[in-house]
């Protein structure tokens, strides 16, 4: 029925070696998009001079938001929101995907008792929203990049 | 979601500034630069004189000075000029009848003239404008407005204005507010932006009556006291209680950036004593990536932000954080020790509940590579000193290795991680109780626990793709997963108290955690395997997800022994079913809904669904339908909506229907015009714990282009979600 | 008096009963301080002996002007008219006179030897306006003499 394995990203040749520029190089963040992009025609390099093009995640972090309270005014459900500016330039320095911003959310209840607890808890559930988003962020750099070596 | 730009604020005016000359925009000129006069007619007199005549243009560099006639003195570089004196460079434009310009030192002297400030979409006239050497403009017994010439729907009157381009800052003084030509506002001194550098400036007047206060009047100040420091102040009138002063100080340096927030309401006639809130909040960035951040606060009296707070987001506060946070960021690893101590204003919390103090809470968490393979290692070490008030206190280690790889190609992937998790209490006063199932408060008695456990874990997954519905661009995937976790059992933790350790709200990302529990006090025992589907209809070109969806459901094998206090062994074989759609097929329209359906008791023990219809940043409509069972059930509509290009309407409704009482009511009427907006709101809310009803009414005058720290209606819109505005960044 | 005056020519040709002589081909005029070229000038004399004026034009009229004590100044102009009795020079088309850190281009300049008067008109059509340019420099003193 017509369904088979994603194949890898297909990048332009401008993005043959991807250098990733991240506050956090060992992070889930970086280490997943190394693994999503380091696949068919595209390779991933520690080395940043020998990249074509470098993958800058410019700015990433978790905030929350009280969504709903209760008649006695307490919070009861927060939004945990996750949001990704990343842009990907070439070697000189011209832009090959213009920088975007990506947000992604998931709301939990909350307890108005225990701050402790749920300052753990949000840290807890922005991180699995980061793991999430990875796969969309290499989803949109696959359609501009390529969008923008087509023009 | 998509970002709302902020519409074009000028939009109801007409075109206006008059296209500015390409040339006069950039660097001032400086002694070097040539310069060029056109005229009709030119005449040297003498040695050092040049008279020109007829539609005159003298130009250095960027700045271009215009008029019938000019009498130009080679030797001072000066300019005497008559008849339609026009002076521009970048964004200042002066006028007058007479003028004289000095081009060497950029200083000059206009009679009668008029100004525009080119960017801010605003002018005005003054009796006398002087350009002083260190480019600033002077101007005396001057108007100044943002309206379009010949409109004046708001004018401000000075005896002195000073614009200092280089702060980008005016600052009036003897100051008269004509709003339709009445006067409804006098300053002795006011400063307001002239650029777009910083939200600041002279703020807007707010005037209303509410229920519980009576009359309010707010008075916002600015004064950007240096570049690198500004402070608001904001006397807040109610006829009911008196008036309370807020202040907000920013302060930046090279290595520290501060804001230090102090409200003091001497003499609240209601509450009956002075009340006072503060919070002092800093980074300093120290070398190699150290960081200090501290963020100090205090509230008088547990009530405060319900009767001070503004807005229903001020009762949601239930604990003041104070912390003193030292940490270190490195590519290697991250090192965070933090102080903190919580204010609790929420009188219903009794003391066996109050939150513990960490002092400190101490973590080193590292990610580390192990060697080219595709294995790495995660190593977390913690170690919490938590204290309270009669009450068990304890030192804890915790440690949390764990080596992991993610083998696969996009379309599949295989993730083997095997860890271990070694947890020692130090308790202090704490003793076994009588039937051994808990612990006891017991002074001078100490107890110690340490347990150590292996985590096993195994997530893999596909990405099957095909073409949607036969079209080029559309690809659809299917996205089967599976988690399997086994975690032995240790029930001697169960003995443990609650510090910091909570169940996590079951939601769709559960499936795939290691532990059900948050906080190194428990960790859930597992032998299970979490299994969902996912489908996405993606568009390739632009990368976006139209449509996506998911399934899940963890089935254990067996039954869940640890616990916190008072909760039973767990024993069904099936967690909820839980479901999560999300469709944003347009750029203007998407939804989204979560649903957990327990499969026992047969019946959804939570549910939520949002519209979002916003074809404009200015034009949205939210419905929301948000249930767990026997706890929440509310309807959240929100809109804001413009009805004709000046008038735009807008409110809130949030009502629980098990209750059927309306948590917050509000409703707005916005008119605005090409200089100015006037906004009249009514909000009806539950503002306190007793269920009490505040309704208040206010009018709100925004004169466009003074500057503005956005307006309440502005925040409360915000991302177009109705929250409620209290956001905290982690 | 035009005592002082000087020209060379390829050719010349007089008509005494109109008192108007004319001179073609590389013509140089050497007058006071004015030192003038031009492919053709026509002198006219007010009475035997005493000329009135001379009119010059070129490809175009080329003028250097160097006072005792001012600036050398160097002009030229598609047509140039100079009345001996005030001294003064008349320049058309496109004339432009150019003295160190100063230029000055318009349509019509007219030069008064006496007083170094300077006097500027623009043309009909819109390129041809009066424009001045300045250098301005360090040493942005002039050196007299108002161009």
């Amino acid at each position: 029925c017509g369904w088979q394995l994603r194949g890898a990203p297909q990048l332009p040749e401008e993005m043959a070696v991807i250098y990733i520029d991240s506050g956090d190089p060992h992070g889930p963040l970086a280490r997943e998009l190394r693994r999503l992009l380091d696949s068919g025609d595209s390779r991933v390099s520690w080395d940043r001079e020998e990249a074509t093009a470098i993958l800058r995640v410019l700015e990433s972090g978790s905030s929350r938001e009280v969504l709903s309270v209760n008649l006695r005014g307490r919070p009861e459900e927060l939004r945990v929101i996750y949001h990704i500016e990343f842009d990907v330039r070439d070697r000189d320095g011209n832009t090959l995907v213009e920088r975007q911003r990506m947000v992604l959310n998931r709301d939990i209840s909350t307890d108005a008792e225990d701050p402790l607890g749920i300052s753990q808890e949000t840290r807890r559930v922005a991180r699995s929203l980061e793991e999430e988003i990875v796969q969309s962020v290499v989803l949109r750099i696959e359609a501009l990049a390529r969008a923008d070596a087509r023009e | 979601q998509i970002e709302a730009e902020e519409p074009e604020p000028w939009r109801l005016c007409p075109t206006w500034p008059p296209e500015r000359p390409p040339e006069t925009v950039g660097p001032a000129p400086d002694h070097g630069t040539p310069v060029t006069v056109d005229a009709d007619s030119s005449e040297g007199i003498g040695e050092q004189y040049f008279r020109y005549q007829g539609d005159v243009i003298m130009r250095q560099g960027t700045r271009q000075l215009r008029a019938e006639e000019i009498l130009y003195d080679i030797q001072a570089n000066a300019a005497e000029m008559r008849g339609e004196v026009d002076f521009i460079q970048n964004d200042l434009a002066l006028s007058g009848e007479q003028a004289r310009f000095d081009l060497d030192s950029d200083s000059g002297e206009f009679q009668q003239g008029g100004f525009r400030l080119l960017d801010r979409h605003a002018r005005g006239d003054a009796s006398r404008l002087r350009r002083t050497a260190d480019n600033r403009t002077l101007m005396d017994d001057l108007m100044f407005t943002t309206c379009a010439p010949g409109n004046r729907d708001w004018e401000l009157h000075a005896r002195e204005m000073e614009l200092d381009h280089e702060a980008g800052r005016g600052t009036a003084r003897h100051m008269r507010l004509d709003f339709k030509r009445v006067p409804i506002f006098y300053s002795p001194w006011v400063s307001f932006p002239i650029d777009e550098s910083r939200k600041s400036g002279f703020l807007f007047p707010d005037f209303g009556r509410s229920s519980r206060h009576g009359t309010e009047v707010v008075l916002p100040w600015y004064w950007n006291i240096r570049p690198n420091l500004d402070m608001t102040l904001t006397p807040h009138h109610r006829s009911e209680r008196g008036t309370q002063l807020r202040t907000e100080t920013r302060y930046l340096t090279a290595t520290t950036r501060g804001t230090l927030d102090v409200e003091y309401h001497p003499d609240d006639k209601l509450f009956g004593d002075d009340r006072y809130y503060y919070r002092y909040r800093q980074r300093t960035d120290l070398p190699a990536n150290w960081r200090i951040n501290a963020n100090v606060q205090r509230a008088s009296d547990p009530d405060y932000f319900l009767d001070l707070g503004s807005g229903p987001g001020g009762r949601t506060r239930t604990h003041l954080p104070q912390s003193l946070t030292i940490s270190q960021r490195t590519p290697w690893y991250r090192f965070q020790s933090r102080f903190r101590i919580f204010q609790t204003i929420d009188d219903a919390i009794e003391d066996s509940r109050l939150p513990y103090r960490e002092m400190p809470d101490m973590r080193l968490d590292s990610d580390l590579p192990i060697g080219r393979s595709p294995f790495h290692a995660e190593l977390h070490h913690r170690f919490t000193r938590l204290e309270r008030a009669d009450s068990i206190e304890a030192d804890r280690l915790h440690l949390h290795p764990r080596v992991t790889g993610r083998f696969g190609t996009p379309g599949w992937f295989l993730q083997p991680a095997l860890g271990g998790q070694y947890t020692r209490h130090e308790l202090s006063n704490a003793a076994i109780n009588d039937d051994g199932d808990g612990l006891v408060f017991s002074p001078g008695e100490d107890l110690s626990f340490s347990r150590s456990t292996p985590i096993f874990s195994l997530d893999s997954g596909l990405i099957l793709e095909r073409p949607f519905a036969g079209t080029a661009n559309l690809r659809q995937t299917l996205e089967p997963r599976l988690f399997y976790l086994y975690v032995p059992a240790d029930e001697e933790q169960n003995l443990l108290p609650r510090f910091d350790t909570r169940e996590i709200d079951f939601t769709f990302a559960s499936l795939f955690m290691e532990d059900r529990f948050v906080g190194p006090d428990r960790l859930g025992d597992a032998n299970r395997v979490g299994m969902a589907l996912t489908s996405r209809i993606l568009d390739r070109d632009s990368g976006r997800s139209l449509l996506s969806g998911s399934l899940g459901q963890i089935h254990h094998f067996d039954d869940r022994e640890v616990r916190l206090r008072g909760g039973e062994t767990a024993t069904e074989a099936r967690s909820e079913l839980v479901a999560e759609v999300q469709a944003a097929p347009t750029d203007s329209f998407s939804a989204r809904t979560t649903l957990l359906w327990d499969p026992d008791d047969r019946q959804t023990s939570r549910s939520a669904i949002q519209f979002q219809y916003r074809p404009e940043p200015r034009k949205v409509i939210n419905i929301g339908y948000r249930n767990r069972r026997n706890r929440l059930d509310q309807a959240d509509v929100s809109f804001a909506w413009p009805i004709t290009e000046r008038i735009r309407v807008f409110g809130r409704w949030n009502h629980s229907l098990e209750d059927d009482e309306t948590l917050d009511r509000f409703a707005g009427l916005e008119y605005e015009s090409c200089c100015w907006a006037l906004r009249f709101t009514s909000r009806r809310y539950i503002y306190n714990r007793d269920g009490d009803l505040d309704r208040n009414f206010m009018i709100q005058l925004e004169l466009k282009g003074l500057g503005g720290v956005g307006n309440p209606v502005r925040e409360f819109l915000g991302e177009g979600i109705m929250g409620y505005g209290y956001r905290e960044f982690d | 008096d035009s005592e002082e005056l000087e020209i060379d020519a390829d050719h010349w040709e007089v008509d005494g009963r109109e008192g108007i002589s004319i001179y073609e081909g590389n013509v140089v005029i050497r007058h006071k301080e004015l030192l003038i070229k031009a492919d053709r000038a026509v002198f006219t004399e007010r009475e035997p002996g005493v000329f009135e004026k001379a009119e010059m034009t070129g490809s175009p009229v080329t003028l250097v002007i160097t006072p005792e004590d001012g600036p050398r100044t160097e002009g030229e102009a598609e047509f140039m008219r100079y009345r001996f009795e005030d001294e003064v020079l008349l320049m058309e088309g496109t004339a432009r006179l150019k003295r160190p850190r100063q230029t000055l281009s318009a349509e019509s300049i007219e030069y008064t030897i006496p007083g170094e008067r300077i006097r500027a008109q623009r043309g009909e059509d819109d390129e041809g306006r009066v424009r001045t340019r300045f250098e301005r420099g360090e040493d942005s003193e002039q050196q007299g003499g108002g161009a």
